[in-house]
């Protein structure tokens, strides 16, 4: 099963329906904890070939942050959040209070913040998922960077690389109403790990292996 | 007189000749590669992002592999009249960018990468004549066809030459 590129329409609307419940999901966990209004819009889904990953990701030189995850359990995968440096001390401000002062840099506290935020996002959005389609998933602990945008994705990339030669990316935007917080939430599944998930969305007429 | 700048994407191969620059941005675990013939002043850049093209279909764009990418770059520049003595080969990338506590083979990519690159110049008698490697940052590198140099660039480190 390498023909990323061969899913129908039925199939590719059916995970971003997928994608929306478990944005859904996270963006109403991240509301709570932030005790503000997230919004989250709707989520792209596009197979890509993976060379094309960096530049869809807002171009291989542009500085982010960075908190990888990986999936395991009846599937695997990767979830990244992905979001400017000012984005990011915006969240922790929220996250900490006034009493916290945020100096401007990436230090340890915030860090450790934008691990916890990530970290109840993605088991968030998993959770959803596993209730929607049955599978067991489980998450790793967070991995924080802050760095060139290729440089960070490009671990995930060679991951996929080794199995495919187009990637499915689900992408999805958070926005907080006043201050404009955008992250980016992006779920990468393993490829043979989508059979799995379409089937279990029950969406017809699915053929592996018609190469 | 600007140079041209050649960009390089993540798989990908391109040669060219002097004045021109060769670039690509954000190197994390894959590894930038850089040869070059001082005496024709021409060279390419591979961004590589596996170390070995074995067990994988012809389907695959080549260029990802180390392998591949290294035999392409050399017999493309041979072509153009180059000497194998006369090239210098330069590596950089192939980070860590993630410290997990388990060190799977996928967190290793970085060091197999750059392993396999160091391995396959030799194999093709390349002179490897300087590296900038490992560590846990990214690196944009850029190969200044003119004079052979090698800018490494990094957020955490600055601006270095090779």
């Amino acid at each position: 099963m390498d023909k990323l590129e061969n899913l129908s329409q039925m199939e590719l609307d059916a995970l971003k329906e997928l994608g929306s419940i478990g944005a859904g999901n996270a963006a109403t966990a991240l509301s709570t904890m932030l005790s503000k209004r997230i919004d989250l819009i709707v989520p792209e889904v596009g197979i890509y070939p993976i060379e094309e990953i960096p530049d869809k990701l807002g171009g291989p030189e542009v500085v982010k942050i960075g908190v990888y995850f990986t999936i395991s359990g009846d599937t695997s995968g990767s979830m990244l959040l992905m979001l400017e440096k000012d984005e990011g001390l915006k969240l922790v401000k929220i996250m900490l209070g006034p009493s916290y002062k945020v100096t401007g840099e990436l230090d340890l506290i915030s860090k450790s913040a934008l691990e916890e935020i990530a970290n109840i996002l993605v088991g968030s959005y998993l959770s959803a998922f596993s209730q929607f389609t049955h599978m067991r998933l489980m998450q790793s602990t967070p991995a924080f960077a802050y760095d060139m945008c290729g440089s960070i994705i490009d671990m995930i990339c060679i991951q996929l690389a080794q199995k495919t030669t187009h990637i499915l990316m689900v992408k999805t935007e958070f926005l907080e109403k006043d201050d404009k917080i955008r992250a980016n939430l992006f779920f990468l599944p393993e490829p043979a790990a989508l059979i799995s998930l379409i089937k279990s969305l029950g969406v017809p007429d699915y053929e592996e292996g018609t190469d | 007189m600007k140079k041209e700048l050649i960009k390089v994407k993540m798989a990908d191969v391109q040669i060219s000749t002097s004045p021109s620059v060769l670039i690509t941005y954000g190197l994390g675990s894959c590894v930038g590669l850089t040869i070059w013939d001082f005496k024709l002043k021409i060279g390419g850049m591979a961004h590589i992002m596996l170390p070995s093209s074995k067990g994988f279909t012809r389907n695959d764009n080549f260029a990802k592999f180390a392998d591949c990418s290294i035999e392409f770059l050399i017999n493309e520049l041979l072509k153009m009249g180059a000497r194998k003595r006369n090239l210098e080969a330069k590596i950089f990338g192939g980070a860590s960018m993630f410290s997990f506590e388990s060190k799977s083979d996928i967190l290793n990519i970085g060091d197999r990468n750059v392993e396999a690159t160091i391995k396959y110049l030799k194999e093709f008698e390349i002179k490897l004549v300087n590296q900038d490697v490992r560590g846990n940052f990214g690196r944009t590198i850029s190969l200044d066809l003119e004079v052979g140099l090698v800018e490494v660039h990094s957020i955490k480190k600055g601006n270095k030459i090779f």
